[in-house]
C-alpha cells in the first residue's frame, strides 16, 4: 500500500477529515489532510447512483445512497492508514436556500456592547432570517408546512459607526450594522442526512451549503472578489447565487442541470443514459468526428434554449435585487459542455436583466481554491470543485 | 383544445417537449399529485413562458393541494397570501436595549476608503499637513473624473418625413387554417371550456289532491227477484246542487222482497255495502239516512240509504312541476352559462391570444333536474353542463398578416411606425356576407399608422457611443430620409467631450413631420 509521508503520524488524525457530496448523479468523497496552511486531498472516491435515487439534493432511496456512500468513502480512504470518520457534508444547492440579513440599529448609549446585547441581536437576526427564508420557500414550493433548519451561519461584516470590526462585544459605538449569512435546508432533509451518515458509520462534523463554501474561496486570493454572481450548473439543477460585499444575498434554483442535457442526447439519439453521457463527454472534449458533432449539437439545442429561458426567469425572480453585479462565475459539471457556456455568454443579458454592465463570464477552476492541493494528482476536473470547496467549512468549524 | 396528462416523474424539459409536440394551440395540462413540477414554482413559470413563446395557451389542472397553491400564485390570484421580501419581514417588538429599525440589503462597500487612508498613512508617516490637502485633491480629482465619465448625456432629435397610412381589410379567422394573405385568412383556433352550473326556481304548476269520502249504505231490493250488484256499480246522491256519484267497493247480492200473509205488506230485501266517492273533496261528505239512487234501477226497484255518515272527503291545491318550468329553467341557465363560458374562455387566453367576440357557441351536454314533470314540489333545481367553443387568434398572427398585406405600399428604406400603430378589429357578425361561429368569423381589420424612414435607434446609439461631437453629427447627418436633426451633449465637461459609451445615456428621439 502506498502511503503519503504526512499520513504516517497517528497524532495528525485531528487534521484529517472527509468531504462528502451527495448529488443526483453520484456520491463523491474526498479525504483531506490540513497541514495548518493548506488542505491536501489525500484520497478520492466516487460511486454513481441510479437515476431517481437523489433528486434536487433530496435523498429518495436511502439504501442505495447509503451503500454508495460506503463505497465512495472506502475508495477515498483505502490508502490512508488512520482512517477518519469526521465528515463535512456539502448540501446540494437545489435544496438549500441562502440569504444575507442585514440589520442596522441605533443604540441608546455609546457604552461598551455587552454579551447579552450581542446575543439578543443575533437571536433577532436569526428570527428575521428564518421568516425571510420561510417566505421564500413558500413562494418556491407552495408548501406552508415545510420546516427549515439553519445549516450555515456566517458573519459577512460587523460595523460600528461605519467601521468594520471583528466582533461586537466590548466595542463602543452608537450605530451597529451586522450582515449575517444563513443557509437553510428542509428539516426532513437534514434528518435524512444525519440518519444516513449514522448508517454509513460516519460522523458529521458540519453540514454546509455548497454555494457558501465556493463563495468563501472566491472572496480569497486569487479572485479577491466581493460582488459577483455565481451560476452552478449542477447535476440536476442550476443554482444562482447573488453576492454583494462577500455575502450571498440570495440564491435560487432552476430544476434543469447536466442530467437533463444527457437525457436530451439519450432520447434524441436513442442511447442509454450511460452511452449518452459518454457521447456528451467526447463531444465536450472535441473527440467526435465532424459529422457527429452537428448531431449532438442539434440534440442539445432545444434543451439549452429552455435552460437559458429558465435562467432568465430565475434572474427575474430575484425580486430583492435592484441591479446585479456584472462579474459572473460559471461552475459545475454542466459547464463542461461548450454549448452551455457559449449560450450563456452569447445572451444579451442587459436587455432584460438589470446588470450594472454587460456581464463578464469566467469559469471557476481548481486554481480558485488557492489553499487546496491535490496530492493524488487525479482530481482536477470542475465536477470535483464543490466537493473540494467544502474544506473551508471544516476550517471554520474547527477554528483553525 | 387538447389534453396532455403528465406522469408524476415528467420533468420540466419533458413537459415542455410534450407541449411542443402537439399541434393544438390550446392545451389542458393535467399534472398528477406529487409531480416533480411542484418541487419548484419556477417549473410552472418556465412552462408558461415556453408556451407563450410557442403562442399556445396552457390551462394547468391538478388535484395536488400544494400544486394548486403554486398555480394560483403563478396566475397571480393567491399571491396576497404570501409574505413579501425583506421589507415585509416582521420582527418581534423590542424587549431590551436594541431596536431594529429595518432590515435591508447591504449597500456600498466603503472598505477602499479605509485602505486608501492606511496607504497614505504609511507613505507619509501620518503627517496631517500633507495628507489632508493631498487627500482633498485626490478626492476632487476622482470626483471630477467620475463626473466626466458618468454624468454627461447625449441626445439626438431626428426629424423625419412621415406619411399617414390607413388600410382596412375584411379578414376571415378560421380555426385550424393556415394564414393566407392571398385569400385573406388568418389562422385561428378553437378554445373550449365546460361549465357546470346550478339554478333553482319556484314551480308554477298546480294540482288538487285529497281524500275520497267513504261510508256504508244499506241497499233495499223492492223487487221479487234477487239483484246482484258488481263492484264499481254507481250510486248517486241527488240531494245537492250537483249530483254526487259513489261506487260500490265490493260485489253485493240483495235478496228479493219477501211476501207476507198480508198482500199489502212486503218486506224489501236488503244488504249492506261500502261505497267510495267518485272524486276527492269534502262535498262528497253526506249525512246519515240519505237516499241514493242505484244506477240502472228505478227508485221503486232498488234504493240505498246511508248507514251513518259518508265522510273523510277532503281536497287541497298543491304546487307541481310543469313542463314549462323545465323549459324555462333550462333556457335561463343556458344564458348564464354562456356568459360564464365566455368569461372562462377569456381567462384561458394565453398571452397574445384574442377571442373573437360573439363567437362563443354553447351546447348543453348534460342536464340533471331534481324533479320530474307533475312531481309535487315548490322548487325545481337544474344542474346543467354546458360545453362552449370560442374562436381565438394570435395578435402576433394578425400583425404579421397586416404587415405582409401592406408591405407593397411601403417605399424602400421606410417602415411602419410602431409607436403610432393602431390596429382596430371589428367583428362583422352573422349576415348574408359574413359569418360568426366558433370555427370561422369575418372581421374588419383597420390599420392606422405612419410610414417613417427605417431608422434603427439601437444601431445609431451603438454607432454614436464613444464618438466626438463632430463624428456624431456626421453619423446622424448621413442617415437617409431625414429632414433635420439636433445633437446635444450635456453638461459639457472639459476633457470629456465624447458621446458616453454607456448607451443608456444616449437618447434618440425620432420626431415625425
Amino acid at each position: 500500500m502506498f502511503n503519503l509521508p504526512f499520513l504516517e503520524k497517528a497524532d495528525t488524525d485531528i487534521n484529517k477529515f472527509l468531504s462528502l457530496n451527495i448529488n443526483a448523479k453520484d456520491i463523491r468523497c474526498l479525504a483531506f489532510y490540513f497541514d495548518g496552511e493548506s488542505f491536501k486531498i489525500i484520497g478520492s472516491g466516487k460511486k454513481d447512483v441510479p437515476e431517481g435515487c437523489v433528486r434536487n439534493g433530496m435523498i429518495i432511496d436511502k439504501d442505495i445512497v447509503c451503500e454508495a456512500i460506503k463505497e465512495a468513502v472506502f475508495k477515498a480512504t483505502e490508502n490512508i492508514e488512520d482512517k477518519t470518520k469526521k465528515t463535512v457534508v456539502a448540501v446540494d444547492g437545489g435544496i438549500t436556500l441562502g440569504l444575507t440579513t442585514t440589520v442596522r440599529l441605533k443604540r441608546p448609549t455609546t457604552g461598551p456592547i455587552k454579551l447579552d446585547e450581542v446575543q439578543d441581536l443575533y437571536s433577532r437576526i436569526m428570527e428575521a432570517s428564518y421568516i425571510q427564508a420561510h417566505n421564500k420557500v413558500l413562494q418556491n414550493t407552495g408548501d406552508p408546512d415545510l420546516e427549515l433548519d439553519s445549516i450555515t451561519t456566517s458573519d459577512i461584516y460587523l460595523r460600528i459607526d461605519g467601521q468594520n470590526v471583528a466582533t461586537l462585544e466590548g466595542q463602543h459605538g452608537e450605530m451597529v450594522e451586522a450582515a449575517i449569512y444563513n443557509s437553510f435546508a428542509p428539516s426532513f432533509h437534514v434528518k435524512s442526512i444525519q440518519n444516513i451518515m449514522k448508517r454509513s458509520g460516519l460522523e458529521i462534523i458540519a453540514l454546509g451549503s455548497q454555494m457558501y463554501s465556493v463563495v468563501e474561496w472566491i472572496k480569497n486570493p486569487p479572485r479577491n472578489c466581493l460582488d459577483f454572481v455565481i451560476i452552478n450548473v449542477a447535476e440536476d439543477s442550476t443554482d444562482i447565487g447573488v453576492v454583494f460585499g462577500g455575502g450571498i444575498i440570495s440564491s435560487k434554483t432552476l430544476n434543469i442541470g447536466y442530467l437533463h442535457f444527457i437525457k436530451s442526447v439519450s432520447s434524441k439519439m436513442g442511447l442509454s443514459l450511460n452511452e449518452a453521457e459518454s457521447v456528451l463527454n467526447m463531444y465536450s472534449q472535441n473527440k467526435l468526428t465532424s459529422s457527429e458533432i452537428p448531431v449532438v449539437k442539434s440534440c442539445l439545442e432545444d434543451t439549452i434554449s429552455i435552460w437559458l429561458d429558465g435562467l432568465k426567469l430565475l434572474f427575474e425572480d430575484f425580486s430583492g435585487v435592484k441591479t446585479f453585479p456584472p462579474k459572473i462565475f460559471l461552475s459545475g459539471c454542466g459547464i463542461d459542455i461548450p454549448d452551455v457556456v457559449e449560450a450563456v455568454k452569447g445572451e444579451s443579458w442587459t436587455k432584460t436583466i438589470p446588470f450594472k454592465a454587460e456581464p463578464e463570464f469566467s469559469t471557476l477552476t481548481f486554481s480558485d481554491l488557492s489553499k487546496v492541493v491535490d496530492s493524488t494528482g487525479s482530481i482536477s476536473t470542475p465536477d470535483w470543485l464543490y466537493t473540494a470547496a467544502a474544506s473551508i467549512i471544516y476550517k471554520e468549524i474547527m477554528g483553525i | 383544445m387538447i389534453r396532455i396528462t403528465l406522469q408524476p416523474t415528467d420533468n420540466v424539459i419533458e413537459t415542455i417537449n410534450k407541449i411542443r409536440d402537439v399541434k393544438d394551440l390550446n392545451i389542458e395540462l393535467i399534472i398528477p399529485k406529487e409531480s416533480l413540477l411542484f418541487e419548484n414554482s419556477l417549473n410552472l413559470k418556465l412552462i408558461q413562458f415556453e408556451a407563450d413563446k410557442l403562442e399556445k395557451s396552457i390551462d394547468f389542472i391538478t388535484n395536488d393541494e400544494i400544486g394548486n397553491n403554486l398555480i394560483e400564485s403563478l396566475l397571480g390570484r393567491g399571491s396576497e397570501t404570501y409574505a413579501g421580501e425583506e421589507t415585509q419581514t416582521t420582527i418581534p417588538k423590542e424587549k431590551a436595549k436594541i431596536s431594529l429599525p429595518r432590515i435591508s440589503l447591504p449597500k456600498l462597500n466603503i472598505g477602499f476608503l479605509n485602505n486608501l487612508k492606511a496607504t497614505l498613512r504609511n507613505r507619509f508617516g501620518g503627517r496631517k499637513e500633507i495628507i489632508i490637502p493631498l487627500g482633498i485633491l485626490l478626492i476632487l480629482l476622482a470626483s471630477f473624473i467620475w463626473y466626466g465619465l458618468n454624468v454627461p448625456r447625449a441626445s439626438a432629435k431626428i426629424v423625419v418625413h412621415s406619411q399617414p397610412l390607413t388600410k382596412s381589410v375584411t379578414v376571415k379567422v378560421r380555426a385550424e387554417a393556415s394564414t393566407d394573405i392571398t385569400n385573406k385568412i388568418i389562422r385561428g383556433s378553437t378554445l373550449s371550456t365546460t361549465i357546470e352550473a346550478t339554478l333553482e326556481k319556484d314551480t308554477t304548476g298546480t294540482k288538487t289532491v285529497g281524500e275520497k269520502a267513504k261510508g256504508k249504505v244499506t241497499i233495499y231490493n223492492k223487487t221479487s227477484s234477487e239483484i246482484k250488484l258488481d263492484k264499481g256499480d254507481k250510486l248517486t246522491y241527488e240531494g245537492k246542487s250537483t249530483d254526487l256519484n259513489y261506487y260500490l267497493k265490493e260485489d253485493v247480492d240483495i235478496p228479493a222482497t219477501t211476501s207476507t200473509s198480508d198482500p199489502e205488506v212486503n218486506i224489501s230485501g236488503k244488504a249492506n255495502a261500502e261505497i267510495t266517492a267518485a272524486d276527492i273533496g269534502d262535498s262528497y261528505n253526506i249525512d246519515d239516512e240519505k237516499t241514493l239512487v242505484v244506477s240502472g234501477y228505478k227508485r221503486s226497484e232498488l234504493a240505498a240509504e246511508t248507514d251513518g255518515k259518508i265522510s273523510g272527503g277532503k281536497s287541497e291545491q298543491v304546487k307541481i312541476v310543469a313542463q314549462e318550468d323545465k323549459t324555462n329553467i333550462s333556457n335561463e341557465l343556458k344564458t348564464t352559462s354562456t356568459q360564464q363560458a365566455e368569461n372562462d374562455i377569456k381567462n384561458k387566453l394565453g398571452i397574445g391570444q384574442k377571442l373573437v367576440l360573439g363567437s362563443t357557441q354553447t351546447q348543453i351536454v348534460k342536464e340533471s333536474y331534481t324533479k320530474n314533470v307533475n312531481d309535487e314540489s315548490d322548487k325545481l333545481s337544474l344542474t346543467q353542463s354546458v360545453s362552449a367553443d370560442g374562436l381565438v387568434y394570435m395578435d402576433s398572427e394578425l400583425n404579421r398578416f397586416i404587415d405582409e398585406y401592406v408591405k407593397d405600399v411601403i417605399p424602400q428604406n421606410f417602415v411602419l411606425s410602431e409607436k403610432d400603430r393602431e390596429v382596430k378589429v371589428e367583428v362583422l357578425g352573422n349576415s348574408t356576407n359574413s359569418v360568426l361561429t366558433s370555427k370561422e368569423a369575418d372581421i374588419q381589420v383597420t390599420l392606422k399608422t405612419f410610414v417613417v424612414p427605417n431608422i434603427n435607434e439601437d444601431q445609431i446609439k451603438n454607432d454614436l457611443k464613444g464618438k466626438s461631437t463632430a463624428e456624431a453629427i456626421n453619423i446622424i447627418s448621413s442617415i437617409k430620409n431625414i429632414n433635420s436633426y439636433e445633437f446635444n451633449l450635456k453638461p459639457v465637461v472639459p476633457f470629456f467631450r465624447k458621446v458616453p459609451k454607456d448607451i443608456n445615456r444616449i437618447e434618440i428621439t425620432i420626431v415625425k413631420e
